[in-house]
């Protein structure tokens, strides 16, 4: 801010501002070891030195906003708490570029964050659309199988009708009472095979339905 | 120390005018304090808007810059912050020394040792957004009234801070998050 810089008074000593200069040195080493917690107190009377002082104050100051500026916006958008941005107020110069430059790229992680979470949602809907469809279709077999149960045991009323029909028409219908007997067997038969296809799709409702779990949970 | 508990109560009676101090896009007025909030630190810039010499900021409490229109919850949030160990973004009215103001956007965190242990507290204030100072203004005065109902101290910071608490339940927002969506930063 200061373009006119105070010059140096003819009667200026290094040794008259002695105090200082110590305090600039510890000062200028602890920050230079990452400690930017110092600043100078002992502020000269001589304008020159004071405004060395100052401009080294005024130079950590700036580093330490910076520091502590970075440092909490990028945890913060770690924490997915996007709002807390750096505030670049006051910060001049290179300072302001970097925060510019960390802001931007908070902003990049933002608009990720939103990709990956609609992506997620997609799934989450893709798997409830394919469940609801694994069922209905669960239901749509569950009631075929019944009917043809309820067919197969009409056929073996049928098969025992005719078996009786047959016995009573003596040697007449013994021709007929084999074939009411395969029909009996055959109906036996599809029934067992219809008590396996039951079996098949209860498997397949627990397998299909531990899948989508996993992939809902991704 | 005495010097300074003068200093404050002689602040205490300065009138506050209407005159508003300005400060620099690319400046910051720093202070660092220690425990008890007494000012450690004190840049160029404070001294020059607040109109108080270094000697002067050095040793007093920070309540010395205390402007009168501001309620009292705010600095309740600020401290309950800091002292929890988290950052807090606040709009700060101020009063200099003769009695003119300036806004800040003040960001207030703890400073710790090695071992994580508070060690004292620090403050970058910037230049405030116009739009910003507008609303906490208005939030502020609503707030202040509050205050200014109750004769007893305590129960008016009650009601005030419940209010702050009602007004950030009603935005949905944190006090951190409103300061940011009211800023450009
Ligand atoms: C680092 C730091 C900075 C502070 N900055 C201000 C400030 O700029 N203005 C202010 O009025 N109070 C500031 N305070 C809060 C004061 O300590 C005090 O709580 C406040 O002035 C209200 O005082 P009261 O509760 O006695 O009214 C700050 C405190 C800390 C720790």
């Amino acid at each position: 801010m200061n373009s006119s810089s105070p010059t140096l008074e003819s009667n200026s000593t290094i040794a008259g501002n002695r105090e200082m200069i110590d305090e600039a040195r510890a000062v200028c080493r602890s920050a230079s070891r990452g400690d930017l917690e110092p600043r100078i107190h002992a502020i000269p009377s001589d304008p020159a030195f004071a405004d060395l002082a100052l401009s080294i104050n005024a130079l950590l100051d700036t580093t330490d906003a910076f520091v502590r500026e970075a440092g909490a916006s990028l945890q913060a958008a770690a924490d997915q708490r996007f709002y807390r941005k750096v505030v670049t107020r006051g910060m001049p110069g290179s300072f302001k570029r970097g925060s510019d430059i960390i802001n931007q790229a908070s902003n990049q992680l933002s608009r990720q964050e939103e990709i990956l979470s609609t992506a997620r949602q997609e799934r989450l809907e893709i798997c409830d659309e394919l469940n609801r469809m694994v069922e209905e279709s669960a239901q749509r077999i569950e009631r075929v199988v019944k009917n043809i149960d309820e067919i197969m045991n009409g056929a073996r009323v049928l098969a025992l009708n005719a078996t009786i029909e047959a016995a009573r028409a003596g040697e007449a219908g013994r021709g007929f009472s084999v074939v009411a007997s395969e029909v009996k067997k055959m109906s036996d038969h599809i029934a067992e095979s219809m008590g396996g296809i039951t079996i098949e799709l209860q498997n397949f409702r627990a397998e299909s339905q531990r899948v989508l779990d996993q992939i809902a949970a991704k | 120390m005495e010097q300074t508990l003068t200093l404050v109560q002689e602040q205490r009676k300065v009138q506050p005018t209407e005159v508003e101090h300005v400060f620099g896009l690319e400046e910051f007025i720093v202070s660092k304090t220690n425990l008890q909030g007494h000012i450690t630190y004190a840049n160029e810039v404070f001294c020059r808007v607040s109109g108080f010499t270094r000697e002067e900021l050095i040793g007093a409490p920070h309540v010395l810059v205390r402007h009168p229109s501001m309620p009292r919850c705010v600095f309740k949030l600020l401290w309950d912050t800091i002292q929890d160990g988290r950052e807090i973004f606040a709009y700060i009215k101020n009063m200099c020394r003769n009695g003119d103001h300036y806004w800040v956007l003040a960001h207030v965190t703890p400073t710790f040792d090695r071992a994580g242990k508070t060690v004292g507290y620090h403050s970058n204030r910037r230049s405030p957004d116009r739009q910003a100072v507008q609303f906490f203004e208005k939030m502020y005065g609503l707030l202040l009234t509050i205050e200014e109902t109750h004769t007893d101290r305590r129960a008016g910071l009650d009601a005030s801070y419940q209010e702050l608490l009602h007004i950030l339940n009603n935005e949905g927002k944190s006090y951190d998050e409103l300061v940011f969506s009211h800023t450009r930063i």
